[in-house]
């Protein structure tokens, strides 16, 4: 129960400053933050990568979801014809694709940074 | 760290390579696809346009209501003009802003700077004319008229409320995909809005035309093909007025001298749609309830969004409705409580071409009388997206700027929109906006100066007229015809019309006045280059037939003759065409239904009829056939009225001969049957849906402003054409419809194609588009109190 939680409660902090860190922040405001918990969370590379490239990917899919269903003008459509003929559908899994590789990335890159860290403060501490 | 430096590398160059624009193809770019496809902020977040109301606060003086109706048309309401104009200003950044950069790129030469190398000849060409430079000229003359200046400051500050307001998520798409940020706007931006519009209705480029076509051919050739007048255009200004004046400068200057060094130009302008128009006001006595009704519908090259934007403005001093050109304060075409105004382009030449004689190769000095003088040198840096910027220096001699290249090469160019402003543009749209009165308009009118339009008004106390306003240059005789000696200083324009020679007409006896681009004024007007050869010989015509037919008239008479499909042009020459088939007994048994088809035509070019293409596809091919040997020399078509002429009244003359048939000589006659016959084999060489009428040939289209696929119309089914009251070509025609009635109150019925916003997303990108080509209209009555209507959305501008 409470490996489960604390698994859970970092996700969903992670989802949320992601989040927050997109919508207030710059474009590259989510990988940013990725990073920032990633060093935090001491996880290792593997699952950092992992499942930072899948909060990215899955919000990217969710608000071009969303976006795609107000999408009335069939605007996302028009414009993947005029940048070299993609579907609304090549659009959205370009969009996940950079999202999950920037997220993966920013993990992999905040768990090596984190690790590194804890290990040089450990070694100051000894 | 060893361990830190593969994925912080592979990190770093994956955002890097996400924040980058990528070159396609070598001439295209796709947008940096962090920003671009980021959800948060992203091409994602453009797919609604979120028409809301909302408030502002802090940045007009009293206040402003902005109230949208149901097609997003803005009411703005407030308690004075700037306030008013903030809030235009406002509205056309919000609606168009993209548009204006566009529009203003166009004329300056700063396309490239979006587009990468594909425009840099465009941008070449325009700075060599000097667009830019005149335009800055323009801005700081209109900063010597403290009211108007006021009106602009404010105009401008609106424009900036909300470009400053955008951040990269809420950039336009065109922004977005372009991955460029909208410009910062000032006033040098309105003067190229407004030269841009000067570009499409006064450069015209004929002068090297005619200089080739009168040394390739004989003078009694060139008499014989290019006539000064056509015998039975209806002029602008009708036949037998008097004329109570002396010309200015009469007879001065020598003749111009030939050049016979020209390369001949590159293309025939001439027949390309022309960018025309149509207006018209009736006097009370012509109309049913015996108000005057005023019709306008200017003809431009049609896109999405449109190049209008239609707003109604209240002020303590004026309410107006109307169409406004964003980038400029004010309305352009419209109506108030008392008046209504609106405009054809006159079509004047005002563009001459001198040929420079330069001292030596590095065109620093050029002869001017019997000196060298030197020219001034203005550096112009073309910025070139991906690539290297391009410093090219443009050579200004007292003519004007040189052209470095092309069919001009080393020659200058003096046009009317580089001449020091006599007047303000600005001045010109506040006098006609709040004008009462005959009086009022006239006073307007003499503020105006380019590119020179016929002005057409009616008023609610009975008045009528139409001036034809603008600057026109008064020349030594022969100039504006050929290119001229440039080391000549005779050979300057000798000054400009005075006001009270410029061409009116106010309340004719015949009950109406009228223009569709025709010439302004009979041979007679003591100014003779003015109205002198290319003008629209057909649409002004058939107005004035239809006008001169009608009493009783009511509004809806006048929708019914801007959408009048009727070719005149078809009517002169195609009895003639089919009488010589009949003649020649040429007709094979199997081409009789087409033939018979043709001849029951009542030339009316419907878009469900057939007979316009067989006529369009027949007459292309009998034209092309008569004029081989112009073809061969390079040289320009007469017009259309002259082939007919010469069709009635010299069917032998040796123009007719086909050059490759050295055997033969053909006659008119000869020419319709082998015209016919390629008509016929053209005709079935057509996809089948192009076959069956008018509309599926003609295949209209109204394309995105910067052409980007998908963003424009689809394929639409016009009714329409060249030479025709209802002007609509393939993307060309009528860009906005206004019918005013001068009763009390003053009603209109309006349209145009396209909507008010320039978003795509927006319900009201085309809202307009169908129900335009329909042929309806959307009834408009001022609507001064805001509290007795409600809006559909409302912008409040608080102090």
């Amino acid at each position: 129960m409470n490996s489960t939680k604390g698994f859970i409660i970092p996700i969903l902090a992670m989802v949320i400053a992601v989040g927050a860190a997109g919508y207030f922040g710059p474009w590259w405001g989510p990988a940013a933050s990725l990073v920032i918990f990633n060093v935090l969370l001491g996880w290792n590379s593997k699952k950092s990568a992992l499942f930072s490239g899948l909060i990215l990917a899955v919000l990217y899919l969710g608000i071009s979801l969303m976006m795609y269903t107000r999408d009335e003008a069939k605007i996302i459509h028009k414009t993947g014809a005029l940048l070299g003929g993609m579907s609304a559908l090549a659009m959205a899994l370009v969009t996940v694709l950079t999202g999950a590789i920037s997220g993966a990335l920013a993990g992999w890159t905040g768990s090596v940074l984190g690790s590194m860290i804890r290990s040089s403060t450990a070694s100051v501490v000894k | 760290m060893k361990k830190l430096i593969l994925p912080a590398f592979l990190f770093a160059s994956w955002m890097a390579f996400l924040q980058t624009d990528l070159p396609v193809k070598g001439k295209n770019f796709l947008p940096a696809l962090g920003r671009f496809l980021s959800p948060f902020h992203g091409i994602w977040q453009n797919v609604t346009a979120n028409p809301i109301s909302f408030n502002i606060q802090g940045h007009t003086r009293e206040g402003v209501k902005i109230l949208f109706d149901e097609r997003d048309v803005p009411h703005i309401y407030a308690s004075n003009l700037a306030d008013a104009m903030l809030a235009q200003g406002y509205l056309h950044a919000a609606n168009r802003f993209f548009s204006m950069d566009l529009s203003s790129r166009s004329a300056a030469g700063r396309l490239s700077e979006l587009f990468g190398t594909r425009t840099i000849e465009i941008d070449r060409k325009q700075r060599e004319r000097g667009f830019e430079w005149s335009a800055i000229e323009k801005a700081s003359h209109w900063e010597s008229y403290p009211e108007n200046k006021q009106i602009m400051d404010a105009y401008i500050d609106g424009i900036h409320l909300y470009t400053r307001s955008l951040s990269y998520k809420n950039w336009p798409l065109e922004y977005k995909v372009l991955s460029k940020p909208p410009v910062e706007w000032t006033a040098v931006h309105s003067a190229l809005t407004l030269t841009n519009m000067a570009i499409a209705l006064c450069l015209r480029e004929d002068d090297l035309a005619y200089t080739h076509a009168q040394n390739q051919l004989s003078a009694e050739e060139f008499a014989f093909l290019f006539p000064d007048h056509n015998p039975l255009e209806s002029p602008i200004v009708p036949r037998g007025t008097i004329w109570n004046f002396n010309p200015v400068y009469p007879g001065k200057g020598p003749s111009v001298i030939s050049n016979g060094h020209l390369h001949p130009p590159l293309n025939d302008s001439r027949h390309e749609d022309l960018n025309g128009s149509n207006n018209w006001a009736v006097s009370g006595g012509k109309t049913k309830n015996g108000a005057p009704i005023l019709a306008n519908d200017p003809h431009l090259g049609l896109t999405l969004p449109n190049i209008w934007y239609e707003v109604e403005i209240h002020t303590p001093e004026m309410s107006v409705h109307g169409v406004s050109l964003p980038g400029l304060p004010l309305v352009v075409i419209g109506f108030n409580e008392d008046i209504a105004w609106g405009s054809t382009n006159s079509g004047q030449d005002v563009l001459d071409w001198y040929q420079i004689t330069w001292q030596d190769s590095s065109r620093r000095q050029y002869l001017l009388g019997d000196q060298y003088t030197s020219s001034s040198l203005r550096p112009e840096v073309i910025q070139i997206r991906g690539q290297p910027s391009v410093i090219d220096t443009i050579r200004y001699t007292h003519w004007g700027p040189v052209s470095k290249s092309g069919p001009h090469k080393d020659m200058a160019m003096k046009w009317i929109g580089h001449q020091k402003a006599t007047s303000n543009d600005v001045e010109y749209l506040q006098k006609i906006n709040k004008a009462r009165n005959l009086a009022e308009y006239r006073d307007a009118v003499a503020a105006f100066q380019y590119p020179a339009q016929n002005k057409v008004f009616a008023s609610r106390e009975g008045d009528i007229a139409i001036s034809v306003a603008g600057v026109i240059p008064v020349r030594p005789s022969g100039l504006g015809e050929r290119i001229a000696d440039g080391s000549n200083p005779d050979l300057d324009w000798l000054g400009y019309i005075p006001i009270e020679h410029a061409l009116h007409s106010i309340n004719p006896e015949r009950g109406y006045v009228s223009s569709a681009n025709q010439a302004p004024a009979a041979p007679d007007y003591p100014y003779p280059q003015l109205g002198r050869r290319v003008f629209e010989d057909f649409r002004g015509r058939v107005v004035n037939q239809v006008l001169d037919s009608l009493n009783d008239i009511t509004p809806r008479d006048m929708m019914a003759l801007q959408d009048n499909s009727f070719n005149l042009h078809a009517a002169e020459v195609l009895p003639l065409m089919l009488d010589m088939i009949q003649q020649q007994n040429c007709l094979k048994e199997e081409d009789r239904p087409v033939f018979n088809r043709i001849r029951q035509w009542n030339f009316e070019y419907h878009r469900d009829s057939v007979a316009p293409v067989f006529f369009d596809l027949w007459y292309k091919n009998f034209e092309a056939l008569v004029w081989d040997e112009l073809d061969t020399l390079g040289i320009m078509y007469p017009e259309e009225w002259r082939l007919t002429e010469i069709v009635r009244d010299h069917a032998d003359h040796s123009f007719f001969d086909i050059q490759d048939t050295r055997d033969a000589k053909e006659t008119a006659a000869d020419i319709a049957c082998l015209s016919f016959s390629k008509m016929i084999t053209q005709y079935h060489a057509l996809p089948s849906l192009q076959q069956s009428s008018w509309g599926a040939y003609k295949q209209s289209v109204i394309p995105h402003l910067a052409r980007f696929p998908l963003f424009g119309s689809d394929v639409l089914h016009t009714s329409g054409g060249r030479h025709i009251v209802n002007a609509m070509s393939k993307s060309h025609g009528p860009s906005w419809r206004m019918i005013v009635e001068l009763s009390t109150p003053v009603k209109a019925w309006v349209n145009y194609p396209g909507g008010q916003s320039g978003h795509p997303a927006s319900p009201h990108y085309r809202d307009m588009l169908e129900h335009y080509f329909e042929g309806a209209y959307y009834e408009v009555i001022l609507r001064k109190d805001p509290a007795s209507w409600s809006p559909l959305r409302q912008i409040h501008l608080t102090p």
